[in-house]
């Protein structure tokens, strides 16, 4: 039999393969080099971008909780315009595909980021919308099925370069952000982003992260994040890429059994750098094993 | 080639209070770490604890091929790591970070090693490699009481002058590093090494920044990957703005390089 078809279209990209880096897990890449072949993953996802270089949170940004850990780093990155003169160049270099995930606080700014990304060697554009707006009171844009849609159409109408709309979990009611996202005209959805959480020092009386709160991530959100992908696949026409707590190959295929086009590894690079590319090895044999010629027959086939 | 690989334990054992000794077998890892550096070793085949633990490289001897860690057993992650027996196998990434520099025997100062309870880790490979430079070295070594202290022979068995003191007095001078410090006559090129708690290294930093000395410190703080991906292990810049990262940067900095 011949090797399955392991690629996969999304919105008008075609990718090798259906794993791809989570953005803040993952740096530019450059330090996985040792682990596998960047070129060989479906896409890179690069760290949460922003205008202006930003220093990050106060320490401590990391606590490790039940199956999984509590972050505030605080979008640390040296802004956007480092990253094209310095990080793009090498990506290319090592055959990547790359997918830049946006994080601003004003729609402006994701617009005008959207703008200074709109390059070769960039296939796509991620946006992040668990950020504070701050035109709002400081809510996330995700939050807001009016946000949404106001930041999302914003950037369609100025990118060649396909949209993903990273989604946050922390809201009342995930499908209408995603319809919101839809009907904005994203190119596909990607859920989900970490759950908020935190976590206390009972010596000190004092919050673990100097932050306050935090983001969850890891296998303990794993079952939160399929069933929000899984109606969010039902709910809407345009791709899904799934992501939360992927540790194996087998984690990935539920995401995609539930209707995630691709899925994205986060938390697990932390622990076993060469996740993804065990993973990409295991669905491969799996799809031989059930006899599947390609990853397109697999994706929402979850039988009720 | 990739710094994740499997290592075959020699022997792990408890060799002090609360402390314990574990010898690995990794080739390519005793070649190439460094005084300083750390590894992440993975304890557990599941989810939960779900990170690695970074523990410094305690000794090393690249011509048997081996590695020693001194780790204190304090949480579930630990105390995993204390039921790994001989002829096991374990997942060990490093090794990881900038690790101490060696001064240069011309400038003619001492090696002033300074430990704060399980902060004697990373210490021994450093005595050995500052010896192996002909370079005079003294520890000075604080622990809350005697039975605590660890690897006492082994320092002296190197060639340093080992100082202890006890929180109880039951070795040496009663008190911490700080009071055999404040006894001790710094030369103008003596240069320290220290590693211990967040307050001993604070009470250090402006102990040797009053005296205008030279030293470098070995930092700790909760890390999730250890190799410069997820930007967790932040620590103030001493000078200017934002942060370092203990993993990558460090986590051996100089005496004015971090705000503790």
């Amino acid at each position: 039999m011949t090797n399955p078809d392991l690629s996969i279209d999304i919105a008008g990209l075609k990718l090798k393969n259906p794993v791809l880096s989570a953005s803040g897990t993952f740096g530019y890449g450059l330090e996985f080099q040792e682990f596998g072949d960047l070129g060989a993953l479906g896409a890179l996802v690069v760290t949460g971008t922003t205008l202006e270089p930003r220093a990050g949170n106060r320490p401590p940004r990391i606590f490790e909780t039940a199956a999984g850990l509590l972050n505030s780093i605080g979008l640390e990155n040296p802004g956007v315009d480092y990253f094209i003169k310095e990080h793009l160049p090498r990506l290319r270099a090592l055959g990547a595909t790359t997918i830049v995930n946006m994080a601003g606080n004003t729609v402006d700014e994701y617009c005008r980021l959207t703008e200074r990304l709109q390059l070769p060697n960039i296939a796509a554009l991620e946006l992040n919308i668990s950020c504070p707006n701050v035109e709002a009171g400081g809510m996330a844009f995700g939050v807001s099925e009016e946000a949404v849609f106001d930041v999302v159409k914003e950037v369609k109408g100025i990118s060649r370069l396909p949209i993903i709309v990273k989604l946050s979990p922390n809201v009342t009611d995930i499908v209408a952000i995603a319809r919101a996202a839809q009907a904005a005209g994203a190119d596909a959805i990607s859920l989900i982003n970490t759950l908020l959480g935190m976590a206390v020092d009972v010596g000190t009386r004092r919050p673990h992260l100097g932050n306050v709160v935090g983001g969850l991530s890891g296998p303990a959100i794993k079952p939160v994040a399929l069933r929000m992908v899984w109606q969010v696949a039902q709910a809407v026409q345009i791709p899904v890429i799934g992501l939360g707590g992927i540790m194996t190959a087998e984690d990935a295929l539920e995401f995609l059994i539930c209707g995630a086009s691709a899925v994205q590894i986060g938390s697990a690079n932390f622990v076993e750098p060469d996740t993804s590319w065990r993973v990409i090895e295991g669905i491969e044999a799996y799809l031989k094993k059930q006899g599947l010629k390609s990853v397109g027959e697999l994706v929402g086939s979850l039988q009720l | 080639m990739s710094r994740k690989q499997q290592a075959k334990i020699m022997a792990n054992r408890p060799v002090a209070r609360n402390i314990w000794q574990m010898s690995l077998e990794q080739p390519a890892l005793a070649a190439a770490v460094q005084a300083g550096q750390f590894v992440q070793l993975r304890v557990t085949g599941t989810n939960d604890p779900f990170l690695r633990i970074p523990l410094s490289v305690h000794d090393g001897d690249s011509e048997k091929g081996t590695v020693d860690f001194l780790y204190q057993k304090v949480g579930v992650a630990t105390g995993l790591l204390t039921e790994f027996k001989a002829k096991q196998e374990i997942n060990v990434l490093g090794p990881l970070g900038r690790g101490f520099k060696l001064p240069s025997a011309a400038d003619g100062g001492e090696a002033v090693l300074v430990a704060g309870g399980i902060g004697v880790a990373p210490l021994l490979l450093l005595a050995r490699e500052l010896k192996a430079a002909a370079i005079p070295t003294r520890l000075f070594y604080g622990a809350q009481t005697q039975a605590a202290l660890a690897r006492l022979q082994a320092f002296e068995q190197v060639g340093v002058e080992v100082n202890c003191c006890t929180d109880d007095g039951s070795n040496g001078i009663p008190g911490n590093v700080m009071t055999l410090l404040k006894r001790h006559s710094f030369a103008e090129n003596d240069e320290i090494f220290a590693c211990g708690p967040a307050p001993m290294l604070k009470s250090l930093q402006e102990f040797v920044v009053g005296l205008d000395l030279k030293a470098q410190l070995s930092l700790e703080t909760y890390m999730a990957c250890g190799f410069g991906a997820c930007l967790g292990c932040a620590v103030a810049k001493g000078q200017g703005q934002g942060y370092w990262h203990v993993c990558t940067d460090g986590p051996v900095f100089g005496e004015r390089e971090v705000a503790l």
